[in-house]
């Protein structure tokens, strides 16, 4: 009897230190502030906007906390930048309005809960107080940079979610490079640990996202190394019944190297990425795409194509300044990408862990998005561009409403397997159903426009969500086969694009 | 003068299982029906070890061996869903949402009749309809889980030819055939979606049909009954399983949206109507039972049910003209067991009863969704007899109250929410002997 007795005892003095351990770790959701970059603001169709805003997941979480005033950057339709919209389903797209929306809460006498800049890179997020009046300002409003007015927030729970900026560029480039499309992971390891160590405090949780599989995004995985006939939209094959691979510039060795009239060609091996740049119609191509002049494609598949035989062209840096932006990613770029990628993952989770915060594997959730999607009552969303739901139609990059739900929903089940929390996990239905149309009263809305698949300013906009570790950068895109060829000359400055400022 | 023979061919077959189809169960344990007789459904459906009308050819045939005339049955249960609920929870379909599944009342008849061959050996013959599924959603085209499963039916009619010997006076064995005449129904949308939205808009309605006469399979079933005293009986019926590989067609329409997404949709929808198969191995179940008859004239009757619901492993649709387009549904069933009891007291002619049972759900939690939403059930029942040993009158009410059952986190469809059920049978039994 005495020995049941203590053994009882012994029980009950285990589940109550359990239960006071349990006390303990739970968060305190009173006060929630997410840092971060575009991922986190909610900019989907290449813009932010109210009516996506609101799908982002630092509001989702706020819902499911039961915050009821969470603020955020609102911004009126169309937008700022204007939203990006499909206008036909060729599919052809183009901006939703002549105009820009304006801002909507940018009266509020303290910072914003969402703090989230689109474009941030990690030391932006501690050392940067302005753009000059880009969207960063819209957001900031000349209060200290991101790190400073979240802690002056006080929060008790925050998010960390610098996704990709730091990285995400050299796969929409065509080349990594540190210092041009990369910062340079010792950087990385230092900002990133300040930041982690400034946000530690007695009493505050929360969760650091990692970086996604860079192939996750369309922009670097809708087109196949093949070709592909742009009507059916299957692969073209050989007579051997295998795909035909779309011609390169690099000299990988291949004896079906050949040499065609712009220089010497090499099948692209399997492995390779192709991005949507290939598609984008460019107005110093005479309003066509590569792919629709025939770039990469053997004039053996369709000899009447006025660049058959040509190679896509391969991203380069041309010191001091000159950035040419290629469309073809070779197997040993998409794994230095990716080790890349990895080990910034490992940066952020060993920051997180060492001042008392989660790590959330995004890069895991991005490989299983990529292979499964997600089905909702038999209703699938996977990651192919217009069709499976999952992306937005801004630079082929940012998450759809639906997007953004399905990882606020994988978040806050982390936080609840995390944590032990019983936190409401979001409705999905609600983005599913609602069309992510401009709203009633819209002014300037234009028509269907002329582009197809994928436009030169979409195009564009990606080096502004992803922008180049220096902005005095000047971007060449690839154009007429004089300068796709003539590579080590000097650059015609007429085609010369510098990268837009962001507009307000 | 040739005698005009009775022949199931193309047309009197359909005909005549369509009496029985005209009625298909709806509310199951799995979708198991056991309620095929008036008075044992008065007593809780715990009658293996009773058996004692000719409604023993379903619940355990060895008791045909004490039936010593020639004896008919007819009888129909009236089933109806008294309430089938939904509410809804996040992720999807959301919180706040309601739905209800369709409610009507299915009337399911059998027949039975006993015919003694010698002193020792009977020959029965039923038919009856042991399994069966009707889970309907009001609002179709509107239902929040329309893109799983708009309709889903299951209907049978069991052939159920027996014979029992009684080896003696307290012992009685019995074996037969079962041959089950089968269709299945299912309708849902398809989903897709609509680019120019970026969000979802119903595509396609897709109907896939069989037909009764078509789909058919055989098992077989046994029972033993032992009576050592008059006043206490032990019994036991085992059924086979029965694996039916089922044709039929499959209809495609298209849902239109009005805008141009619909001429891009529409290449990609197979429009018409298409050949489909599928296969369901209903399970094999067992029955155990006690009675115990008090002085008085108080009988109690225990009882304990099997069913090898692990049979239903999966749901597999197979299109053969359309590559691709197969579907796959992995579900993971166990084995259940129900626990019944059954209590009758008689006043000379006339006979009072109750019953009740738990039957536990086969269902695991993540299987639960649109197509079907099983769960644990409690029955009360209570019932009415009155007769001879030439005829006999029976009536019965069972209500079934399904427990409510919430998926959440663990759904296989992502859809999920609380489920609440319950249905009411009647039954009635008209009973002669020759």
């Amino acid at each position: 009897m005495k020995r049941s007795l203590l053994r009882l005892a012994g029980i009950a003095a285990v589940a109550g230190l359990w239960a006071v351990g349990a006390a303990a770790q739970a968060p305190n959701f009173s006060k929630y502030v997410a840092l971060g970059d575009s991922y986190g603001a909610g900019y989907g169709s290449g813009c932010l906007v109210v009516r996506e805003q609101r799908f982002s997941y630092p509001a989702q979480l706020a819902r499911s906390f039961g915050i009821t005033d969470f603020q955020q950057p609102t911004v009126s339709d169309p937008g700022i930048p204007t939203c990006n919209q499909i206008t036909s389903l060729t599919p052809t797209f183009g901006p939703i309005s002549k105009n820009t929306g304006a801002p909507t809460n940018a009266a509020l006498a303290r910072s914003y809960d969402n703090l989230s800049v689109p474009g941030y890179k990690i030391a932006d997020v501690s050392d940067k107080t302005t753009d000059n009046g880009g969207i960063a300002d819209l957001i900031l409003r000349g209060r200290g940079t991101q790190l400073n007015q979240a802690l002056g927030l006080n929060p008790t729970f925050i998010t960390l979610g610098i996704i990709g900026n730091d990285i995400l560029t050299a796969g929409g480039a065509g080349f990594l490079q540190d210092g041009v499309t990369a910062t340079p992971l010792a950087l990385f390891t230092a900002k990133y640990n300040a930041v982690a160590a400034a946000l530690k405090a007695s009493g505050r949780t929360g969760v650091f996202l990692g970086t996604p599989d860079p192939r996750f995004i369309p922009l670097a995985s809708t087109i196949p190394y093949y070709v592909v006939d742009p009507k059916t939209r299957q692969p073209v094959r050989d007579a051997a019944g295998n795909v035909i691979p779309l011609y390169g510039t690099r000299d990988t060795g291949d004896p079906r190297c050949k040499v065609g009239p712009g220089g010497k060609v090499c099948p692209l091996p399997p492995g390779t990425e192709v991005t949507l740049g290939a598609s984008a119609p460019q107005a110093a191509l005479g309003g066509k795409s590569l792919l629709a002049l025939g770039f990469g494609i053997p004039c053996s598949v369709d000899a009447t194509l006025p660049k058959c035989d040509f190679g896509l062209p391969d991203g380069s840096f041309t010191p001091p300044a000159t950035v040419t932006i290629g469309v073809v990613l070779y197997p040993d770029e998409v794994i230095a990408i990716d080790q890349r990628v990895r080990d910034m993952n490992a940066v952020i989770k060993s920051a997180a862990e060492a001042n008392g915060f989660k790590y959330f594997d995004f890069y895991a959730l991005s490989q299983d998005l990529i292979v499964n999607g997600r089905t909702y009552a038999g209703i699938h969303i996977s990651t192919s561009f217009v069709t499976g739901g999952m992306f937005a139609y801004g630079e082929a990059v940012h998450m759809s409403n639906i997007g953004y739900t399905i990882l606020s929903d994988e978040l806050i089940q982390f936080i609840n397997a995390s944590y032990g929390t019983n936190l409401e996990r979001p409705n999905i239905a609600t983005a599913l159903f609602t069309p992510d149309v401009p709203a009633p009263g819209t002014t300037g809305a234009i028509g269907p426009a002329a582009s197809v698949d994928f436009t030169e300013e979409m195009w564009r906009g990606f080096f502004r969500s992803f922008p180049f570790q220096e902005e005095s950068f000047e971007l060449v895109f690839p154009a007429e086969p004089a300068a796709a060829v003539e590579r080590a000359a000097p650059v015609d400055r007429s085609r010369v694009i510098r990268v837009p400022r962001k507009r307000l | 003068m040739k005698r005009p023979r009775f022949r199931l061919n193309r047309i009197s077959l359909p005909l005549a299982l369509a009496a029985f189809l005209a009625a298909v169960p709806a509310f199951p344990a799995g979708f198991q029906v056991m309620t095929q007789g008036a008075k044992a459904t008065g007593m809780g459906l715990a009658f293996t070890a009773v058996a004692d009308d000719p409604s023993a050819i379903f619940y355990n045939p060895a008791g045909l061996g004490w039936q010593k005339h020639f004896e008919a049955q007819i009888g129909a249960e009236f089933l109806t869903k008294v309430k089938g609920d939904f509410e809804g929870s996040n992720p999807y379909p959301g919180n706040g949402v309601s739905e209800k599944q369709h409610s009507t009342t299915f009337v399911v008849p059998n027949v039975y009749a006993v015919v003694p061959l010698t002193n020792e050996l009977n020959f029965g013959l039923g038919i009856n309809s042991p399994y069966g599924l009707g889970f309907r959603w009001d609002n179709p085209e509107t239902f929040s889980g329309r893109f799983v499963s708009q309709n889903a039916v299951i209907q049978t009619v069991d052939i159920n030819p027996v014979f029992s010997f009684q080896a003696t006076p307290t012992f009685s064995v019995a074996v037969g055939a079962d041959y089950r005449f089968s269709k299945v129904q299912l309708e849902r949308n398809n989903a897709a979606i609509n680019p120019l939205t970026n969000s979802v808009v119903d595509v396609a309605h897709v109907k896939l049909n069989s037909k009764i006469q078509d789909n058919h399979g055989w098992g077989w079933n046994a029972g033993v009954l032992f009576k050592p005293i008059p006043q206490f009986s032990v019994g036991a019926a085992y059924r086979s399983r029965i694996k039916i590989d089922y044709e039929g067609t499959a209809n495609f329409e298209q849902r239109l949206t009005g805008t141009p997404f619909d001429a891009l949709v529409a290449p990609q929808i197979p429009r018409g109507s298409h050949p489909v198969q599928t296969k369901i191995e209903f399970p094999a179940t067992l029955n155990l039972g006690t009675a115990f008859t008090f002085p008085g004239d108080f009988l109690v009757s225990l009882e304990a049910d099997w069913t090898q619901w692990t049979s239903f492993k999966s749901l597999d649709i197979h299109f053969p003209d359309l590559p691709g387009r197969d579907l796959h549904r992995d579900d993971e069933w166990r084995n259940s067991w129900a626990y019944r009891i059954g209590l009758q007291k008689k006043f000379g002619a006339m006979a009072f009863r109750a019953g009740y049972y738990r039957d536990k759900t086969p269902m695991p939690t993540e299987d639960i969704g649109p197509l079907l939403a099983d769960n644990d059930r409690d029955g009360y029942s209570l019932g009415f007899g009155f007769g001879t040993d030439r005829w006999g009158i029976d009536v019965s009410d069972l209500y079934l109250k399904v427990h409510d059952r919430n998926n959440r986190g663990h759904s296989n469809d992502n859809f999920y929410g609380t489920f609440k059920e319950a249905v009411n049978v009647f039954a009635f039994s008209l009973r002669v002997a020759f």
